[in-house]
């Protein structure tokens, strides 16, 4: 059973591992990057939340929660970049 | 993106001792607070856990296991005394997240296994000594096992190992339930089940299918894939469920 199972599978492994192969780290970096960018923009696009639970009407940008979480998505970014 | 979509994202949602903590406050901004503050910590980790780990490779050459050089460091670079306050914030950590992970299991069981199909009528007080009783059967299996940590190159990869047979089947559900509506049991259902089945399949014959020596991320993912497909399919082929009854369960910007 299991000799059957890897000699279904292992072309198909082997075809996926050469495809993985040909990504190159800088395209895997962009690729990390583009997934967070994404994430932040989303994160952009949510209701506006205050920090407090009594913040009514306008507030101030570093009172939404939706800065604290762009905010953490930049550093995370920033480190993708600088630790590569 | 076996590791940063399949196994990490589950950590965040599916993790019951990480939910537990969350849940425990009474206003949803509050809990949206810990989970961004949480975010917040998580990202410094990598450097909690790898540059220690780097630094010791260096430092410590000759080590044969990467699970030796925490406590190689411990007890050749810090004074007795820090060495020892070290240790205790050590053991106080370690136990802080064992006993989480041992009543979320034992919740788990008893709300959602024992209640719900042993004993539907049992009170509060029988809950709470079986749930303490699953604890200690808990304990034990946990000890009874531990030693076949030594099978994999390393605790952390034996954990991995073990998280990414469930958490890639698990996660396809669980966004498959919040952004699409026409999910439903059955297909969730059967997601789980041949999700969980690939990646046991996967596991068992990792050796002769991958290049790399612990595989676990592949496996995530492979799972991951198969769980998704899976759960479309049958929930395409059965009832959808009633709207209203998953539209407060669904992903909406209204939060």
């Amino acid at each position: 059973m299991k000799q059957l199972i890897i000699s279904i599978l292992k072309p198909f492994a082997g075809f996926c591992f050469e495809l993985v192969n040909k990504v190159t780290p800088d395209a895997a970096l962009i690729l990390y990057i583009v997934v967070m960018a994404l994430l932040t923009l989303w994160v952009m696009t949510l209701k506006q939340e205050a920090m407090r639970q009594d913040g009514k009407g306008r507030y101030k940008l570093w009172q939404d929660l939706r800065t604290a979480a762009v905010a953490i998505m930049v550093l995370q970014m920033i480190i993708y970049l600088v630790f590569r | 993106m076996g590791m940063n979509d399949i196994v990490d994202y589950p950590e965040w949602t599916e993790d019951l001792a990480i939910n537990q903590g969350v849940w425990a406050v009474t206003l949803r901004h509050e809990a949206k607070k810990a989970v961004i503050f949480g975010a917040f910590l998580k990202i410094f980790i990598p450097f909690l856990i790898v540059v220690p780990g780097i630094i010791g490779f260096v430092l410590f050459p000759e080590l044969e296991s990467g699970d030796d050089i925490y406590p190689t460091m411990l007890h050749n670079l810090l004074p007795a005394g820090l060495t020892g306050l070290v240790f205790a914030g050590f053991l106080a950590a370690l136990m802080s997240s064992v006993d989480s992970y041992l009543n979320s299991a034992s919740t788990l069981w008893t709300m959602d296994v024992y209640k719900r199909y042993i004993r539907k009528q049992a009170d509060s007080h029988h809950l709470l000594v079986v749930g303490k009783i699953l604890t200690i059967i808990f304990i034990v299996i946990a000890a009874y096992i531990a030693p076949f940590t030594d099978r994999f190159s390393g605790i952390f990869n034996a954990l991995q190992t073990l998280l990414s047979i469930f958490q890639g089947p698990i996660l396809a559900i669980l966004l498959l339930g919040m952004i699409w509506k026409r999910a439903n049991s059955p297909g969730a259902m059967a997601g789980l089940v041949v999700g969980v089945l690939t990646s046991s399949t996967l596991f068992w014959v990792q050796a002769d299918i991958f290049q790399a020596k612990d595989p676990y991320l592949y496996i995530a993912w492979w799972s991951f894939l198969t769980a998704i497909i899976v759960t479309a399919m049958v929930s395409l082929g059965t009832k959808p469920q009633p709207q209203e009854k998953v539209k407060t369960l669904m992903f909406s910007k209204e939060g």
